[in-house]
């Protein structure tokens, strides 16, 4: 029989360990959202069962067949590709000059990017959603402000994944092509993205997973717009806050708007991870 | 094909590093110079102000008779191969090679003759479709090699290509390369730390230590005549044996004194000699294969111990050890030398240096 | 002139790619911060300006009881869930980066899976706790023992979300399960740097695992630790949403901001303790750095 290692035994129970406390409120949710009536509402007279009496996809049904759950959705969605979009032409040009070249007041420019993030969420929000609702920007589709307004947000990190991504390319490939007669932003364009993009994806992910995410913005944003189209993180709220939630219900929609993160997770963990390594390589 | 002048060239960084001290260097058309030095002694730095790369802070560089300094780099004729090959990972060999022709808006006819003349000339047939991390370290110095072939340049930058290459492929490309300059008769400027490598290769030699020219001249020139203490010791392999000590007239002959005992010098350093004697702390240099190694004694020699005998095949050297100062002295390797015993050594009178010792 | 203009065409590249960034978070940085600047300085009543160019909003912390029992005792949440959450994170994120730092069969999975939590939306998490811990829900009815595996802990049925301690203490446990996997990814980083030869010529020289981690793992990893607790240090300091939901009766100052701006409309107010909240991560963010900095010279020294 094999020696039994002690180090191997702690390292499996704290594994274990993890993925319980992980999983266990996704289960919770899961187990939720397919209950009958009767095993959430049990009046005290049992204990909530770990699994319904009667599993039912009734909710599913429900917001599967909802239209506006879909145009959520579909809002959401948009407001995700958006801001990964805005943040990469922002943040992908910005971050190649801070690696690559030495100038006078590199450092401030770091603070300032830095600086926008000390501000809390709900204080910078003030003002964010004034400047989008009451100024000239107010005509703009819910969309594009809360894809903004998201880029805030995302741009810090954007920028510091990318900078760290674009240390790791070696300066002799840029130079190389300069000397092969092409310019500075032709290099940049088919030589030095070309190479990064696996590195930025991971940048491109953080801020897909931030905006999808994101509650506190696209709240205020869309608290006072026209439009009846809420993201699907506001969605939820407006079931949690109502006077006699149902349970089923909240968790229902919870799951829906995780399962497609969930999904995409699953997908580009090898993307995060690598992306992550290399904007720390500084 | 042309000329390259660099006329009181001078590099200082903005914080204050003066890294490249008035280099004034001319490379006649088709001559292959190498710069040598030890790392941050400025030559790269040169070839990359050559190249474009560097801005020039102060002095001139032409190119064909024309003033590059404000020249963008795409626009000095030149090519340049980088110590890390700098292949394009996400591009075929192909891409690879014909990119500058691209860029250039070459038609696809001349890019495909041109690609097809490299790939013959570099023996890289049947690699076009690879991807660099596909190829082993000599095709990839070649691919880098043919990239910048492929574009006549007018002037031809090499930065250590070699020195990612193991040893045996390293002796190869160095044959490769001089096959090539022959057969294209480009100029060329190489930049290496390894000086047998410049001896092997080049038409000339610029020797920089610390941003400025020690000395310019051919190989032999340089191996026979180095110009300093410094270019004496960085080259030929292993190094010049160096006595410290001083210059003394006794009987109207000129001798070197040392504490190990003293040589007249021969006519020859005349000259040498009535330089150094104002300063009167000498160096006397003498190459391992300029001493001769004998058990009878003679007059004008030095004795020593015999210590170590190191064998590099078609040469052997052995230590001498005369108290604190160590020589090595070259052997013919089927010679039987005793160890631990003492040695007579004669230094041979014309193939003596002397340099000044404060300067380098 | 001539010169300016050619140094400029030199690093034209450099100021197109940098304009547009810089200049979108610039106009933000500097317009949020003086619109709070201005907020804080006037007074409001009833969602009207009453007096502007004031220090009302922050003498009021002094003077007002009311408000200077409700303000401290935010503050003091807001403080125990800093001190509490930041250090926290950084043990889950390394006990976490430790454990998939090693090779096994379905890494992939298990990485997938501990990366979740920052998957899923912040408002999602809160609502499975807030389920999770209503009454009649599953925690209370297994400390009550309702469960046949689970011993009995309380006779009575306890409201996790009305209870000043456990509120706050849901709110921390949601903070972190959700922001482990940053601190986890950061921490993994630092981890994949390190050689193995490290730990195998330590190990040759007879260091134990726990020396090992002590003396290399944890020396090397300064830079990301020290990046951790910074960057959570802030994230704490500006934390809103888990308390907002999981405990409304007890306010932290990000929710009070809320309350003030959105409840009470008085933005003055709000804008004030968002303020106040900037000077906090300001102080933590500079005294970690001095307190890490400090440490890490020791390390490197010991």
């Amino acid at each position: 029989m094999k020696k039994i290692n002690a180090d191997k035994i702690v390292w499996l129970i704290l594994l274990i360990l993890s993925i319980f406390l992980v999983l266990f409120p996704i289960y919770i949710m899961f187990k939720y959202s397919i209950s009958d009536r009767r095993s959430w509402i049990t009046g005290g007279e049992y204990p909530v069962p770990w699994w319904p009496f009667k599993p039912t996809l009734e909710m599913y049904k429900y917001y599967l067949g909802d239209k506006r759950f879909w145009s959520n959705g579909w809002l959401s969605l948009k407001i995700a590709l958006l801001t990964v979009s805005f943040s990469l032409i922002l943040g992908t040009p910005a971050a190649y000059s801070l690696a690559r070249f030495k100038f006078n007041g590199k450092a401030f420019l770091l603070f300032l990017i830095l600086a926008i993030r000390f501000y809390p969420d709900i204080s910078s929000v003030i003002p964010v959603s004034y400047i989008f609702n009451k100024s000239f920007l107010y005509n703009l589709p819910n969309e594009i402000k809360i894809s903004l307004a998201h880029c805030l947000l995302s741009l810090p990190y954007i920028i510091f994944i990318a900078q760290g991504v674009f240390e790791t390319i070696p300066v002799d490939l840029e130079e190389q092509a300069l000397i092969l007669g092409t310019s500075r932003f032709y290099a940049f364009l088919r030589i030095v993205l070309p190479i990064a993009a696996p590195g930025l994806a991971a940048g491109a992910i953080y801020s897909f997973l931030l905006s999808w995410n994101e509650f506190v913005f696209s709240y205020f944003i869309t608290a006072t717009s026209v439009s009846s189209e809420v993201p699907l993180p506001v969605y939820l709220k407006t079931l949690l806050g109502s006077f006699s939630p149902n349970l089923v219900s909240i968790s229902t929609l919870s799951l829906l708007v995780s399962i497609p993160v969930i999904i995409f997770t699953f997908i580009v963990q090898k993307y995060m991870i690598a992306g992550m390594i290399k904007g720390a390589v500084k | 094909m042309a000329e390259l002048k660099l006329m009181n060239i001078n590099k200082r960084y903005p914080n204050g590093f003066h890294a490249v001290k008035d280099l004034n260097i001319y490379v006649s058309d088709g001559e292959f110079l190498s710069l040598v030095g030890p790392s941050g002694c400025g030559k790269s730095t040169t070839l990359r102000m050559i190249a474009g790369l560097e801005d020039i802070s102060e002095g001139e560089l032409y190119i064909g008779n024309r003033l590059s300094n404000d020249i963008p780099a795409k626009d000095r004729g030149i090519a340049m191969v980088f110590q890390s090959y700098a292949l394009f990972p996400h591009m075929t060999v192909e891409a690879n090679i014909t990119f500058g022709l691209k860029i250039k808006k070459v038609p696809e006819k001349i890019r495909k003759e041109k690609l097809n003349w490299v790939l013959e000339l570099l023996d890289l047939k049947g690699l076009e479709n690879r991807k660099p991390a596909e190829l082993s370290g000599g095709q990839r110095q070649r691919v880098a090699l043919g990239r910048a072939l492929v574009l006549d340049p007018d002037v031809l930058l090499l930065d250590e290509p070699l020195s990612n290459l193991d040893a045996k492929l390293r002796v190869k490309m160095r044959t490769e390369l001089k096959r090539i300059h022959k057969k294209l008769k480009s100029t060329i400027i190489y930049v290496t730390h390894d000086q047998a490598e410049a001896m092997t290769l080049s038409d000339r030699i610029a020797v920089m230590k610390d941003g400025k020219l020690m000395q310019i001249g051919t190989p032999s020139e340089i191996y026979n005549n180095p110009a300093n203490k410094f270019v004496a010791g960085f080259v030929g392999s292993p190094a010049m044996n160096f006595i410290s000590g001083e210059l003394k007239l006794i009987d109207n002959k000129n001798y070197f004194v040392f504490e190990m005992g003293k040589i007249e010098l021969p006519e020859l350093l005349k000259e040498k000699i009535k330089e150094s004697i104002k300063g009167k702390d000498v160096v006397l240099g003498i190459r391992p294969e300029d001493i001769e190694i004998s058990f009878e004694k003679d007059n004008n020699s030095l004795t020593g111990v015999t210590s170590i005998r190191e064998t590099l095949g078609s040469d052997d050297y052995v230590t001498v050890e005369m108290g604190n100062i160590l020589l090595t002295v070259r052997v013919e390797p089927e010679k039987f030398i005793p160890m631990d015993e003492k040695c007579y050594l004669k230094l041979k009178g014309n193939k003596m240096h002397l340099f000044n010792k404060d300067e380098d | 002139m001539r010169k300016i203009l050619i140094a400029f065409r030199k690093n034209s590249f450099l100021i197109y790619s940098l304009i547009p960034a810089f200049l979108y978070i610039g106009f933000f940085a500097l317009i949020i911060g003086f619109y709070l600047l201005k907020l804080s300085l006037t007074k409001y009543a009833g969602g009207d300006v009453v007096l502007s160019s004031t220090l009302y909003n922050y003498i009021k912390i002094f003077d007002d009881p009311m408000f200077n029992k409700e303000f401290s005792d935010a503050f003091r949440r807001t403080l125990i869930f800093v001190i509490v959450v930041t250090p926290l994170q950084l043990v889950t994120g390394l006990i976490t980066a430790m454990l998939i730092n090693k090779s096994f069969a379905g890494r992939g999975i298990v990485r997938s899976i501990l990366l979740l939590p920052l998957a899923i939306p912040t408002i999602v998490t809160t609502s499975v706790l807030l389920i999770l811990f209503s009454k009649g829900g599953h925690m209370t009815s297994l400390l009550m023992g309702r469960y046949s595996f689970f011993p009995k802990i309380f006779d009575y049925e306890i409201s996790f979300i009305s209870n000043p301690y456990t509120s706050i203490g849901l709110s921390i446990f949601g903070k972190v399960w959700r922001d482990t996997p940053i601190s986890m990814l950061i921490l993994l980083s630092g981890l994949q740097q390190i050689n193995e030869e490290q730990y195998e010529a330590a190990r040759t020289m007879g260091a134990t695992a726990v020396q090992n981690f002590f003396y290399i793992t944890i020396p090397l990893l300064m830079p990301s630790i020290s990046s951790v607790l910074i960057l959570r240090s802030i994230e704490a300091w500006k934390e809103f949403i888990f308390p907002y939901i999981l405990a409304p009766s007890y306010p932290i100052l990000g929710v009070l901001i809320e309350k003030y701006y959105v409840q009470l409309m008085d933005p003055g107010t709000a804008a004030m303790v968002g303020i106040v909240l900037i000077v906090c991560i300001l102080v933590t963010s500079y005294v970690l750095t001095y307190i890490l900095n400090k440490i890490n010279r020791y390390l490197i020294r010991a």
